[in-house]
Order: structure tokens, then C-alpha cells, then sequence
């Protein structure tokens, strides 16, 4: 009976280790889990951060080309506006 | 018979490890699967977010570069706008100024003329009438 008896406690202390070792697997899943996504979360946030820095700064860069460009238009008209105007009188009145 | 009862304890005590490093091997190999699906589904999960991420700053960055490029593109038609109306008062002006000079007439003739060879009739006549103004016949 005394070595039935070890011999069920060692089937049951494998059986404890068992889950014991199952039980560990699910919290090192869960935690591979959350590390990936917390990873993934992060860089996430760091994209969206970097797209939206980098896409105002292209903005900025158009808002200056275009600040540039109207300048040089208003220079350009300041410069000619008598001509075209003379010019587009000539051309009504056929001279 | 003391011999034989120690070979059948050894015996049992023998099985029930055996049945144990068992248990505890399959364990180990369910623990290992386990890790693995997960570690792959997690792995999927993040590309899933990675992928939604990248689709999400691309529309962002669209939103932002579209909105102000065509508002610049605005400012542009705008000044244009202005130096095309700013021309066009300019000439009216200059065109209002030859009906006080002496260039009138002359002017006023080529204009007819133009007219009539736009026109393309013989024996015309033109009646020129002007508000507080004298009436008068040019002859081509």
C-alpha cells in the first residue's frame, strides 16, 4: 500500500508540474502578446508622429515656394503693368 | 518472496516515473506549441496594426499636403486674378481718356471702319450719336 501510495504521488506531483509548466506557457503567451502589441502600438504612434511632422513640414515648404512665387508675380506685374496695359489699348483700338 | 516484493515495488515505483516524466513531457510539449501559436499570432496582430498604421499616415499625409496645396493654388489664382482685373482698370481707363483727346476722331473712324470690313457691306452709313454731343457725318 506505502509504495502504491509513492507511486500515485509521483504520477500527481508530475501531474502538478504539469500544470504548473502549462500555466507558465499561457503567461509567457500573454506576455509575448502584449510585448508585440505594446511594441507594435508604439511604433505605430511613431509613424503617424513622423508622417504628420515630415507632411506639415513638405506643407511649409509649399507655403514658402508659393509666398516666392507671389512675390516674384506682383514684382514682375509692378515692373510691366504699364506695357500691358498700353499695349492691350493698342490692340483695341488697332494702333 | 522479500526479493520478489522489492522487484514489484521497484517495478511500480518504476512505472508511475516512467507515466510521470511522461506527463510532464507532454506538458512541456503543449507549453512549447502554445508558445509558438501565440508568439505567431501576436506577431501577425502587430503586423495588422503596423500595416493599418502605415495606410493611416498615408492618408494623413494626403490630407495635409492636399489642403494646402490647393489652397496655395487659391493664393496663386488670386493674385493672378487681381493683376488680370488691375490691367483691365488700367486699360479702361486709358481707353476712357482717348474720348477727351484729340486722337478721338481718328480713333473713333478706325474702329467703324473695322467694323464695316468685319461686316463686309457695300454703302454703308453710319450714324455715330453721342450723349450731349453734336451730330456729325464721317465719309470713308
Amino acid at each position: 500500500m506505502e509504495t502504491e501510495g509513492q507511486a500515485k504521488r509521483i504520477v500527481e506531483d508530475a501531474q502538478s508540474r504539469a500544470q504548473e509548466i502549462l500555466a507558465h506557457a499561457s503567461q509567457e503567451a500573454q506576455r509575448v502578446r502584449q510585448t508585440l502589441t505594446a511594441e507594435a502600438e508604439q511604433r505605430k504612434v511613431q509613424i503617424l508622429r513622423d508622417t504628420r511632422e515630415k507632411a506639415e513640414a513638405d506643407a511649409r515648404s509649399s507655403d514658402v515656394e508659393t509666398d516666392s512665387l507671389l512675390a516674384n508675380y506682383k514684382k514682375l506685374f509692378e515692373d510691366r503693368k504699364d506695357v500691358a496695359a498700353k499695349k492691350a489699348v493698342e490692340l483695341v483700338l488697332g494702333d | 518472496m522479500a526479493e520478489s516484493l522489492e522487484r514489484l515495488h521497484n517495478r511500480i515505483l518504476s512505472d508511475a516515473r516512467l507515466k510521470a516524466t511522461g506527463i510532464v513531457e507532454q506538458a512541456e510539449e503543449k507549453s512549447r506549441q502554445t508558445l509558438e501559436v501565440s508568439q505567431a499570432q501576436a506577431q501577425r496582430d502587430a503586423n495588422d496594426i503596423l500595416t493599418r498604421a502605415n495606410l493611416e499616415a498615408e492618408n494623413i499625409r494626403r490630407s495635409i499636403l492636399s489642403s494646402r496645396i490647393r489652397a496655395n493654388r487659391l493664393r496663386i489664382l488670386e493674385e493672378k486674378n487681381k493683376i488680370v482685373q488691375n490691367v483691365l482698370r488700367s486699360v479702361e481707363q486709358r481707353l476712357s481718356d482717348v474720348a477727351s483727346s484729340d486722337q478721338f476722331e481718328s480713333t473713333l473712324k478706325n474702329l467703324v471702319l473695322e467694323a464695316i470690313e468685319a461686316v463686309r457691306v457695300d454703302n454703308v452709313v453710319v450714324i455715330v450719336g453721342f450723349r450731349n454731343a453734336e451730330r456729325k457725318r464721317h465719309q470713308s
